[in-house]
């Protein structure tokens, strides 16, 4: 992929960061995970205008802070359809709109994966 | 506030120092790099880790003195540089390989316990600060002796030797003085350089003191006294029997 550099991927950090600790902290609701997902979406599909300025071959912590953000955005996805599809509250994930446990649907891990470009959640129960 | 940083690229060997304004005062140097980064130059290079003072990643030098980036607050006109006496990578970041390489010569681990051993609260407190040690190669790059021994096992080695020989734990002192001889204990100019660097309170130079009894209580003798006390090419030679 080439990457160009029309937005600063710095500014999006802050922005999913922000966002994340505001709407996927320890209260959230659908709305506001619906929300923050639209912006991971937003950088995900413009990753490729957000490309590193510095261009060195030598210890380019630009591009390295690029690649982490890059990754970051996987599971930032990964944790918001996670939190999505579990519609209850338990622990330190509590559903504002569903406050109530509900062991018989959610009592275990979430299970996450890719079909294509897809991705997938299910819980052992 | 305007401060200066020495910039270095291997890559075109270019070497400038370069000035940068920053719109905000009373922050730490850390921030204020992160600021650069983002915000004026993503080619700044540096390392961080912790932003507080625990992982010792982020040593450079303000004014020709070693700091953390994280700890230090920045005033106006510093002038940054990368440490001193390790090869300079890219601008503030140094190559440490060289430095922990000592600590392979000065055998600075643990060899071999003793079993069925108590350790009593006096002997932990022997070693406790030089164990709070976060490699932040301050003092290494402090040391002057490396203007003129690259070869010098210097402070952050002697320092984690002294902590391992200090060890009532370790039963193989013998191996670890022996390895210190050469390049190490006695070639300390007690400068004192090293000691007020050090971002966790531990004094270098004094270890270095307490190797010296240590080695001579063994029977190893300061190779300077040895050869007619002409305290390694000094003013006594004429003296020598």
């Amino acid at each position: 992929m080439n990457f160009t550099h029309e937005i600063e991927f710095y500014e999006q950090r802050a922005l999913v960061g922000r966002n994340f600790y505001e709407q996927a902290g320890i209260k959230r609701d659908q709305e506001g995970l619906e929300t923050l997902l639209k912006k991971v979406n937003y950088a995900k599909v413009h990753l490729s205008q957000m490309g590193p300025v510095d261009r060195s071959k030598i210890y380019n912590t630009n591009l390295v802070e690029f690649i982490e953000f890059s990754n970051s955005l996987e599971l930032a996805e990964i944790i918001l359809k996670g939190a999505l599809t579990r519609k209850e509250s338990r622990g330190a994930h509590f559903r504002e709109d569903i406050q109530s446990r509900d062991d018989k649907n959610f009592a275990g891990h979430t299970i996450v994966w890719k079909e294509e470009a897809d991705l997938c959640i299910d819980f052992i129960v | 506030m305007k401060i200066n940083i020495k910039r270095y690229n291997s890559e075109t060997d270019l070497q400038e120092i370069q000035e940068f304004s920053l719109p905000f005062e009373n922050s730490t140097l850390l921030d204020a790099l992160n600021y650069i980064k983002i915000k004026l130059d993503p080619s700044l290079s540096y390392s961080a880790g912790c932003r507080s003072g625990v992982c010792g990643s982020c040593g450079v030098r303000v004014n020709e003195t070693e700091e953390l980036a994280c700890s230090y607050k920045i005033s106006e006109g510093d002038l940054i540089e990368p440490q001193n006496n390790l090869p300079v990578v890219r601008d503030l970041i140094v190559d440490t390989q060289k430095m922990l390489k000592f600590t392979r010569i000065a055998k600075a681990w643990s060899s071999e316990n003793s079993e069925n051993i108590l350790v009593s609260e006096q002997q932990v407190a022997l070693n406790e600060v030089q164990s709070d040690c976060i490699l932040c190669g301050s003092c290494f790059s402090a040391c002057p002796v490396y203007a003129t021994n690259e070869d010098f096992i210097g402070p952050f080695a002697l320092t984690r030797s002294w902590r391992y020989v200090s060890d009532v734990r370790e039963n193989d002192v013998q191996e670890k003085i022996e390895s210190i001889q050469e390049n190490g204990i006695w070639d300390c100019t007690l400068c004192n350089e090293c000691v007020p660097v050090c971002p966790q309170g531990i004094a270098p130079k004094q270890d270095i003191a307490m190797l010296r009894s240590k080695a001579g209580i063994m029977g190893f003798m300061d190779p300077n006294f040895s050869s007619g006390m002409s305290f390694g090419g000094g003013f006594l030679e004429t003296f020598t029997p």
